[in-house]
């Protein structure tokens, strides 16, 4: 099956930005076999809401619980929910909550595109075909 | 080799590794490996062993990178030379030790190529290439010390010809190891020797670095530091003794230090000294107490080291009836094996008893329940349940011990036997 890969980026060259700055997000499709290419650009629509609420709303819902990612949808996550996973420089705990629910792994790295491509596709290619991660680290 | 094993004694190369770490001062170990391997490793030796814990760092305190997912996809050697540097900054540790998980393992992570970095800065860092599934506990002994003689031991200024270091006492994987030091080191002070026993009396690394200065290692256990050892006398020169097992009792210590004495050459007619004196030391109370305790037919269910040494003590010093040894620890060469069978066979007088190798607490439990005229089983908190449904006496003595607070006793030595005894009558 192939999937997509969302990320956070301001020049399409570097992951470079941070979940919440994105106003846009890059989606990369992946196939069967491994190989990526480039599919759309992805604009994130700011409501009025989001503007002023942080995703964190903190009610004293969690009361030191730990998050849960209670607060409202966030519209960055709704915009890439059909994606597997987000590469962005950081991304905040309450969104991770919210990414989490929707199945969507997410990697705070930052650099080239395409090597991070390179290294999660390898990645998420091992694990699909039950093959051994021995020795991933080293892989060029 | 695979086999599924109920309750494993000990924890994996990781938990080994720390329990050594643990008990050196001032020394600090840091994990490159998922989060909650330092919470486990130190539960399942530490945290098991006479509720005794580590003196400088342990458990959650321990520095660790916490390898998740992104570590695997993207390679945690960031991650391992951010918290490394993190540890120098914020722990006041003599040395560090950077330690492997089982995913630092199986990605393969260059952690040598961090260290480096460290150790150009002047920092005392030392990497440990092996992963928690590389073993169990014991390997972990063993890769510790393969490490200290490998990157932390210095090419000796000198000999000194009264040194010694003791090995195979394993600190928390023996519940009573920092005693059971304490009273070896102190027979063998009034050998005339000074002795390295590297956990007691606030020895440090400084203490690990001077140690080819020795002139013999002393490894008191049935098969640990075979590897060890070897490599010792190779780069250093010190040659080693093993006396298989902890010697217990008046025979057994007089045994072990005459074997000591001969090593070093030791005056006949101090060593004597020595003996007789501790020998009229035990006596004299073991003479106050005659009869307190009836005669027992007995099963031990502990490690090879501590099973050796009180099947020997209760069967030829205090006349028990030795039935069934069960060994509980995973022991992989022949040779091992049949030292263990020599020295539970070679008894004084009592007929050998039935020696069984297991780890696998189902089996262990079935040998004790199958064993029917047993009056005395002593083993570690696993066998408590066994032993109450058995309805014999019992006694917590061997790894793991968790419902005892364990700081210096011993049962090691002269002393020690006397304890055992004590023990025995409480019946804890």
């Amino acid at each position: 099956m192939s999937y997509k890969i969302a990320i956070a980026s301001s020049d399409q060259a570097n992951i470079d930005l941070n979940f919440g700055s994105a106003a846009e997000f890059l989606i990369y499709e992946v196939s069967d076999d491994g190989a990526f290419g480039f599919l759309e650009r992805r604009t994130v629509f700011e409501t009025a809401l989001e503007g002023s609420v942080s995703a964190c709303p903190d009610k004293g819902e969690c009361k030191g619980g730990g998050c849960h990612g209670s607060g409202p949808a966030n519209p960055r996550v709704d915009s890439i929910a059909d994606c597997r996973c987000v590469l962005s420089k950081k991304t905040g705990t309450p969104i991770l909550k919210q990414l989490d629910k929707k199945a969507i792994s997410s990697f705070e790295v930052e650099g080239d595109i395409e090597e991070a491509l390179h290294k999660i596709t390898m990645y998420f290619h091992r694990v699909d075909h039950h093959q051994t991660l021995r020795g991933i680290a080293n892989v060029r | 080799m695979s086999e599924v094993v109920e309750n494993p004694r000990g924890g994996c190369v990781l938990a080994g590794i720390n329990s050594v770490l643990g008990a050196i001062d001032r020394v600090c170990p840091i994990y490159h490996a998922g989060p909650g391997c330092c919470m486990q490793s130190t539960a399942s030796d530490q945290g098991q062993s006479g509720n005794k814990n580590s003196c400088f760092v342990s458990s959650v305190s321990i520095p660790s990178t916490n390898m998740l997912e992104r570590e695997v996809v993207f390679g945690g050697t960031k991650k391992l030379e951010t918290t490394i540097q993190g540890a120098i900054d914020i722990m006041d540790a003599d040395a560090f030790f950077v330690l492997t998980g089982c995913t630092a393992g199986i990605i393969g992570d260059d952690i040598v190529s961090i260290t480096d970095k460290f150790k150009e800065k002047g920092h005392k860092v030392y990497p440990i290439d092996t992963p928690g599934f590389a073993g169990d506990s014991n390997l972990g002994y063993e890769v510790i010390w393969n490490t200290m003689i490998d990157q932390v031991m210095e090419e000796p200024k000198e000999k000194v010809e009264n040194l010694v270091n003791l090995f195979g006492i394993i600190p928390y994987h023996d519940p009573f190891w920092s005693g059971n030091l304490e009273e070896i080191s102190r027979l063998l002070k009034k050998l005339g020797l000074k002795v390295n026993t590297f956990f007691t009396e606030h020895q440090t690394i400084e203490t690990i670095k001077t140690a080819p200065e020795a002139a013999l290692n002393i490894i008191l256990h049935p098969w640990i530091f075979k590897g060890p050892a070897g490599k010792f006398t190779e780069k250093f020169g010190v040659p080693s003794i093993r006396y298989p097992g902890i010697p217990i009792g008046a025979s057994d210590t007089k045994r072990f230090l005459f074997m000591v004495g001969e090593a070093l050459n030791i005056d006949d007619r101090l060593l004597n000294e020595v003996i007789e004196e501790e020998d009229d030391y035990v006596y004299h109370y073991l003479a106050q107490a005659i009869g307190t305790l009836s005669w027992k037919r007995f099963a031990v269910a502990a490690d090879a080291s501590t099973a050796v040494g009180i099947t020997r003590y209760l069967a030829n010093d205090y006349s028990f009836t030795p039935v069934l040894v069960v060994i509980t620890e995973p022991i992989f060469r022949q040779e091992d094996k049949e030292r263990i069978i020599a020295e539970l066979t070679s008894l004084e007088y009592a007929r050998p008893p039935k020696v069984v190798f297991t780890a696998d607490q189902y089996e262990i439990n079935k040998v004790l329940m199958e064993e029917e005229d047993i009056t005395l089983v002593i083993g570690s908190s696993n066998e408590e349940e066994i032993t109450s449904l058995k309805e014999v006496q019992f006694i917590v003595a061997a790894f793991p011990i968790k419902d005892r607070l364990i700081f210096n006793r011993a049962y090691a030595g002269y002393r020690g036997s006397l304890t055992l005894i004590e023990d025995l009558y409480d019946n804890l």
